[in-house]
């Protein structure tokens, strides 16, 4: 099983993830939200919105669904997004990756 | 549906304008706004009546281009002005190439954004601020991946062309982006709403 990658995400307004299928060769994708939703933040995989999250929460997509996101409103939105290849991934996995991906760096 | 979650109507219009859309310009630009506001005496004022293109400024936010329907080679889009039923009514093309925005605001009309084409005149008002209007956006286009709308908490992933969204931009907060490969091209209509606009808004279907 391939190292899980940690990407930490800051979109302040007008930033945004172009429609991709990009899964950096892993077979999931989890958006781990690190604020809360706010109206006009759109996240979108597979054609479905996805709203009222909150801070903490994780979703996970698979390689065959097509994300995007758009930060329409005047707030910055704060995320990670981690690539892995398990089909469950917690918020301890992640931030155990990421420790280790620091320490590379 | 949730009435009180339906912040908008719909009226769908049905037609053929796809070709029109080649002769687009960009020809109605926010500098002119920026340079209008600048002429009053109050900063304070111009600041708070600029404060949305002065977020996108500050914030370095790409925004959408907006131009003018020349009836020449847009027929079909110009016959939208006389069918609405709308004063002094201005129709203004807007497109969203990718990474182009207008983010969470509400509307206001001052009369110096509430101008069109050199040819046609409109009624001047004494007051900058907020006027009786109405203002309706028609999707020229189905929506395309990475195209984003918003009104109210309703958000937005879905429509088609010739959908016309009809809202009180006054009241309801609402945004729209686009962060997909292809444009998204919208009609917005503005003017003072006269009888025959109460008609129009009865009407579930137009052709035009």
């Amino acid at each position: 099983m391939k190292d899980i990658i940690v990407d930490v995400i800051t979109q302040t307004p007008g930033e945004f993830e172009k429609p991709s299928t990009s899964y950096k060769g892993r077979k999931y994708r989890s958006i781990i939200f690190l604020t809360d939703y706010a109206v006009a933040q759109f996240v979108e995989i597979n054609n479905k919105l996805i709203t009222k999250w909150k801070k903490g929460q994780i979703y996970t997509s698979n390689s065959n669904e097509e994300y995007a996101s758009l930060n329409l409103s005047l707030k910055a939105r704060n995320f990670m997004a981690a690539y892995h290849d398990s089909k469950k991934i917690t918020v301890k996995d992640i931030k155990k990756a990421l420790k280790t991906q620091c320490m590379i760096k | 549906m949730n009435k009180e979650k339906m912040k908008f109507k719909m009226i769908k219009f049905r037609g053929n304008w796809k070709d029109e859309l080649q002769y687009y310009q960009a020809n109605f630009g926010r500098d002119y706004l920026t340079k209008t506001l600048k002429d009053l005496k109050d900063k304070n004022k111009w600041k708070k009546l600029n404060k949305h293109s002065l977020f996108h400024k500050n914030y370095n936010v790409n925004r959408n281009t907006r131009g003018f329907v020349d009836p020449k080679h847009m027929p079909t889009l110009e016959k939208v002005r006389g069918i609405v039923g709308l004063n002094d009514c201005q129709v203004v093309i807007l497109k969203y190439d990718q990474g182009q925005t207008n983010l969470y605001h509400r509307d206001y009309i001052p009369r110096h954004e509430h101008v069109e084409r050199p040819d046609i005149k409109l009624s001047v008002r004494k007051e900058v601020g907020l006027s009786n209007f109405e203002r309706l956006l028609l999707m020229l286009e189905d929506r395309k991946p990475g195209q984003y709308m918003q009104i109210g908490d309703r958000m937005i992933n879905k429509w088609q062309a010739g959908d016309c969204y009809i809202y009180n931009g006054k009241v309801d907060y609402h945004s729209a982006g686009n962060c997909g490969d292809h444009p998204r091209w919208v009609l917005r209509i503005t003017g003072e709403p006269t009888e025959k606009f109460n008609k129009f808004l009865k009407k579930k279907e137009i052709k035009i």
